[in-house]
C-alpha cells in the first residue's frame, strides 16, 4: 500500500527533513509513526498525499510512484487517501455538515448520495447532533472528529492522521483511537502519527520510530524487502 | 464496542456493525466491500479509483457556488460590477452616437442632388451642351435646367412670410442652373464628378449635399478613432479590476482551495467557480450598462427631437441594434472571463 524507497526530502530552505527513509506498509495494516518534534513525521505524511515531493528516492502508493502522477491522476490518488491534518484545516465559514459534504463534492460523488452518507459518517463519530453548528464552536476533540468524518466520508482505502490525539486528554485520545480501530476493522489501512508512546503500547499496533529524519526502529513487517 | 459514556457511536463508519476483515476485503479487486446501505457511495480505493464521474450538474453547482459567493460577497464584487457597467456604458454611448451619425450620413446620401450653377454669359446652346455632357455620366438621373425665375420662386417659398424682402429686387440676380441626381451613393464619386464639372467652361460653381456629408464623415472617423482608443483603454482597465477582485477572492479562499486540493479536487472543480464569478460580474455589469445606455438614449432622443423641431426638422435617434446589444453583453462576459483567467494563472498554483 505504502512504500518508501530510500526517500530523502529537502525543504526549499535547504533543510534536509528526511534522509534515506525506507519502509513498506501492507494493505489493511495499522501503524503508528512516532518520534520527537521535528523528526520528520509530518514530512512523511506530506509525501504520501503529495503535498511535497521527494528530493531523492521514490514514494509508491498503491504501486504507483506518486512523483510520476499526471495532473489528472493526482486528484485520484488524493481521493483515495483520507488525510487528517494536525491543525484540522476545517473551514470555519460553514457548518460541520458542509465541511464533511465538501469532501464528497470534491470527489464528484452523486449529489443524491451526499446527504445520507454525510449524516451516517457524522453519526459514526458521534457528531450527529452537531450537524448544523459551526466547527468553531466545538471543542478540540469534537473538531478532531469532524476532521475524521471529513477524511473518511468517501471511504478511502488509506487514512493518515497527524497527531490526532495531540491536543486531547487521555480519555478523548482513546476514543479517537477507537474510531481508527473501527475503520481498520473495516479494511482501511491506517497510519497514525503520535508522540504518545503509552497510547501506542495500549493499542497493541506496531510503530515506526523516527529520529532526526531517519527511521531508527521498526518491526520486521514494515521493512522494505530488497526485491520489492 | 460498547456505547461509551458520551454517546459515541459504536457503529462502523458504514452504518453497520463492523464485520471481520475477511468479509470486507475482496481478494480479487482489493476493494473494500461495503454494507448494502452505502453501496451507492463510490469507494475511493487506490486500485478502483479510476472511475471519476464528474456529476452532470457540476457546471450548475459551480455556478451556484459562484453566485453564493457573489451574493454574500464583499463590497468589491459590487464595486467591480458598477465599474464594468459604467465603462460599458461609455462604450454603449459611443456606439449609439456613431451609429446614429452613420445612419444620418447614409440617409442624406439617398437624396444625392447636385446643382451646377452656370455663368451669366452662358448661351442656351452651351447650356444644352453641358446638360448633354453631364447626362453621359453613369448614374445621372432626373436632370433638368432651373431657370432664374423658378429658382426665385423656390427661394420665395423657402422664405415663407419673409418672401416680401425679395419684392424690392429690380432684377433677378439668380443664375441658370442644372440640377441632377446621382444614383451612385459613394461620395468619392460624387465629389470627383462635381470637381470635374466645376472645371468646365461656362460653369460657375457646383454644389452638392455631399459636401457636408464629407465633413460629417471626417468627424465620424475622428470620433470612431477616439472611441476605439478610449474603449480599448477602458476595457483593459476593467479586465485588470476584475482580475484584482478575483485575486482578492482567491486570497480570501486560500485555505479552502488548499483543503480542496488535498482532498483531491480537480483543477476545474477549483477554478470553475472563480471563472463563473468573473463572468457573473461581467454579465451583471453589461446588463447595468444596457440599462444606463437605454436611459441615455431616451434622454438624448428627447433632446434632439426638441432641438430638431426648433429648426423645423424631424430628428429621431435610433436605439442600439440587436448585434450592438449582443456585442456589449459579449464584451462584459469576455472581460469577466479574461479577468478571472488572468488572476487564476497568477495567483492559484495547483
Ligand atoms: N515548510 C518547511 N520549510 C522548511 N523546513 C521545514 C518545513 N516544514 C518542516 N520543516 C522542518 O523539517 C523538519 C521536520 O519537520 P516535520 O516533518 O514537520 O516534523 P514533525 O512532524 O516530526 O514534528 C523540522 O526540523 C522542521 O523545522
Ligand atoms: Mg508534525
Amino acid at each position: 500500500m505504502i512504500k518508501f524507497h530510500n526517500v530523502s526530502m529537502r525543504y526549499p530552505s535547504g533543510y534536509e527533513a528526511l534522509n534515506g527513509v525506507s519502509f513498506a506498509l501492507s494493505k489493511g495494516s495499522f501503524y503508528f509513526l512516532t518520534g520527537h518534534s521535528g523528526a520528520g513525521k509530518t514530512s512523511i505524511l506530506k509525501l504520501i498525499y503529495r503535498a511535497e515531493r521527494p528530493s531523492g528516492g521514490a514514494v509508491l502508493i498503491g504501486g504507483r510512484n506518486v512523483d510520476q502522477l499526471t495532473n489528472k491522476q493526482l486528484p485520484l490518488l488524493r481521493r483515495s487517501i483520507g488525510v487528517i491534518f494536525q491543525d484540522y484545516k476545517l473551514l470555519y465559514d460553514r457548518s460541520v455538515y458542509d465541511n464533511v459534504a465538501l469532501a464528497m463534492e470534491v470527489a464528484g460523488q452523486n449529489p443524491d448520495h451526499i446527504n445520507g452518507q454525510v449524516l451516517r459518517t457524522l453519526e459514526s463519530v458521534g457528531l450527529r447532533d452537531y450537524t448544523h453548528q459551526n466547527p468553531i464552536s466545538l471543542s478540540g476533540g469534537e473538531q478532531q472528529r469532524v476532521a475524521i468524518a471529513r477524511a473518511t466520508v468517501n471511504r478511502p482505502s488509506l487514512v493518515i492522521a497527524d497527531e490526532p490525539t495531540g491536543n486531547l486528554d487521555r480519555d478523548m485520545g482513546r476514543r479517537i483511537i477507537s474510531l481508527f480501530q473501527t475503520l481498520h476493522k473495516q479494511g482501511t489501512t491506517i497510519l497514525l502519527v503520535t508522540h504518545d508512546t503509552d497510547l501506542v503500547k495500549e493499542s497493541g499496533h506496531p510503530h515506526i520510530e523516527m529520529v532526526d529524519g531517519e527511521i531508527t526502529k521498526m518491526p520486521k513487517s514494515a521493512c522494505l524487502m530488497e526485491d520489492s | 464496542m460498547n456505547p461509551t459514556p458520551d454517546g459515541f457511536s459504536t457503529r462502523s463508519l458504514g452504518g453497520k456493525k463492523a464485520v471481520s476483515r475477511k468479509g470486507l476485503l475482496s481478494k480479487k479487486t482489493g476493494i473494500i466491500k461495503r454494507p448494502s446501505s452505502v453501496k451507492r457511495i463510490k469507494a475511493t480505493s487506490l486500485e478502483g479509483g479510476k472511475d471519476v464521474t464528474i456529476s452532470k450538474s457540476f457546471q450548475l453547482r459551480s455556478l451556484q457556488r459562484a453566485w453564493n459567493r457573489f451574493h454574500a460577497g464583499s463590497l468589491s464584487h459590487w464595486t467591480t460590477t458598477i465599474i464594468i457597467a459604467l465603462s460599458l456604458t461609455i462604450f454603449g454611448a459611443f456606439t449609439l452616437l456613431l451609429s446614429n451619425a452613420n445612419t444620418a450620413l447614409e440617409q442624406w446620401t439617398g437624396d444625392n442632388l447636385i446643382t451646377v450653377f452656370l455663368e451669366e454669359s452662358v448661351t442656351s446652346f452651351q447650356m444644352e451642351e453641358i446638360k448633354n455632357k453631364i447626362s453621359k455620366n453613369p448614374g445621372v438621373d432626373q436632370i433638368s435646367v432651373v431657370s432664374p425665375a423658378i429658382a426665385m420662386g423656390r427661394m420665395k417659398n423657402m422664405l415663407g412670410s419673409e418672401a416680401g424682402l425679395l419684392d424690392n429686387l429690380v432684377e433677378n440676380p439668380l443664375p441658370y442652373s442644372i440640377e441632377f441626381r446621382l444614383n451612385d451613393k459613394e461620395y468619392e464619386k460624387t465629389a470627383n464628378l462635381a470637381f470635374q464639372i466645376g472645371s468646365w467652361l461656362g460653369v460657375e460653381a457646383v454644389s452638392y449635399d455631399k459636401q457636408w456629408a464629407e465633413k460629417l464623415a471626417a468627424v465620424i472617423h475622428t470620433f470612431r478613432f477616439i472611441g476605439s482608443v478610449l474603449t480599448l483603454l477602458l476595457l483593459t482597465a476593467v479586465a485588470l479590476i476584475i482580475s484584482n477582485t478575483i485575486k482578492l477572492t482567491i486570497i480570501a479562499r486560500r485555505d479552502e482551495v488548499e483543503v480542496m486540493r488535498f482532498m483531491g479536487a480537480t483543477d476545474s472543480f477549483i477554478k470553475t467557480p472563480f471563472i463563473y464569478e468573473g463572468v457573473l460580474q461581467g454579465l451583471l455589469g453589461a446588463v447595468g450598462a444596457l440599462l444606463l445606455t437605454t436611459l441615455l438614449y431616451w434622454g438624448a432622443d428627447g433632446a434632439t427631437t426638441e432641438l430638431g423641431s426648433a429648426f423645423g426638422i424631424f430628428i429621431e435617434l435610433h436605439y442600439l441594434h440587436y448585434d450592438q446589444l449582443l456585442l456589449i453583453m459579449a464584451l462584459g462576459i469576455f472581460l469577466g472571463l479574461a479577468g478571472a483567467l488572468i488572476s487564476l494563472s497568477r495567483f492559484l498554483e495547483i
